[in-house]
């Protein structure tokens, strides 16, 4: 079969118009995971953690370590986030769902994700050593 | 023919790649409004509770970004910060679209009847993680270009650690000036991660 010497050219343009058209400029990828899915899987590195919503703040008694509730909306899953201005004993809670203890001095502290398709609350520790904790936030939920 | 169907196709492709980019640009626009302080915020409504005093306030913020606001009550010239901030509706995926977005603000006051009967609802500031944050590969760079600019002798990583259940990170300094402290460079690098908006807005509010 003949080919015409313009189909190569042809066909890369309407490929072109393709994937520029269709493509949108905010790419939106397929989410890491969703819902229960998500449940246990570290969101840091993912889908989620990027399109993530900060959707509570709640400081400790000491008025700086703070913790936020996340919610990704791609991904219908909360998590808890502990941050402190320097590095120290920090711990991230889903209230009722579970606790993570970092083992050693750090500025930010994240647990796994938990289905977010319901309400979720979270809450945040300090403390001089992993497990023993002072200071907390109250529980916020989204 | 041949000039005719080559034509055609670099007009399609050149319509189809003005149509990306003015999208793209539009976005961009959107993104970097501006703040006008007073005009843009509006108290919807408060609440006193035995142990503390609630106030929800919609604000038009700077950008899409996930701003956090810090707001103030003053009773009886005790200045009280928020000890919780939620933000309303924040499943709904219209609220990240929207540059509105209205927040709860929670103030730890236990109410008595020798209290003032009015207060002063301050509005602080509105922070956000500077271009995402330091844990996000954008962000880092971004954050890392920003000190750049003011302290070019200070040179950080951050370090990423996963455990069982959850992660952490923390900031290793890798240079700095002679004669600065770690404290004092690690606080250069936490002022780089935040990017800051100071607000004026306040009002009396009715406690009664």
């Amino acid at each position: 079969m003949k080919t015409h010497k313009l189909q190569p050219i042809l066909t890369l343009t309407i490929l072109a118009v393709l994937v520029l058209t269709l493509l949108p400029t905010n790419s939106v990828f397929a989410a890491t995971c969703t819902g229960s899915g998500c449940n246990g899987i570290d969101p840091q590195g993912t889908t989620c953690w990027n399109d993530a919503t900060i959707a509570n703040w709640a400081w400790g008694s000491d008025g700086t370590m703070k913790n936020r509730n996340m919610y990704s909306p791609g991904c219908v899953s909360n998590w808890s986030y502990t941050l402190y201005p320097t590095a120290t004993y920090l711990a991230a809670e889903t209230v009722g769902v579970f606790r993570y203890e970092a083992p050693r001095t750090y500025t930010y502290v994240w647990n796994s994700m938990w289905d977010g398709s319901g309400l979720v609350c979270t809450r945040g520790y300090k403390g001089s050593s992993q497990g023993n904790y002072d200071i907390y936030s109250n529980s916020v939920c989204a | 023919m041949k000039k005719h169907f080559l034509f055609l196709g670099i007009v399609i492709f050149a319509t189809a790649l003005s149509f990306a980019l003015f999208n793209s640009l539009t976005k961009a626009q959107a993104n970097s409004s501006v703040l006008s302080a007073n005009n843009n915020i509006a108290l919807q409504k408060v609440e006193i509770h035995q142990n503390d005093i609630q106030a929800e306030l919609c604000i038009f913020l700077p950008s899409l970004e996930q701003w956090g606001p810090y707001a103030t009550l003053i009773v009886d010239g005790k200045v009280i910060s928020n000890s919780e901030v939620a933000l309303i509706n924040a499943k709904d995926p219209n609220t990240a679209k929207s540059q509105t977005r209205c927040y709860q603000f929670t103030f730890p006051v236990t109410v008595t009847e020798k209290m003032s009967k009015t207060a002063v609802l301050k509005l602080e500031k509105l922070t956000a993680d500077y271009q995402g944050g330091l844990l996000t590969e954008t962000g880092l760079v971004a954050i890392k270009k920003r000190l750049q600019e003011t302290q070019p002798q200070i040179d950080f990583t951050v370090v990423i650690e996963k455990g069982k259940g959850g992660g952490g990170a923390y900031i290793q300094i890798l240079a700095k000036p002679d004669g600065m402290s770690d404290d004092q460079a690690f606080q250069l690098i936490q002022q780089a991660t935040i990017e800051e908006v100071p607000e004026t807005w306040q009002e009396v509010v009715n406690l009664q």
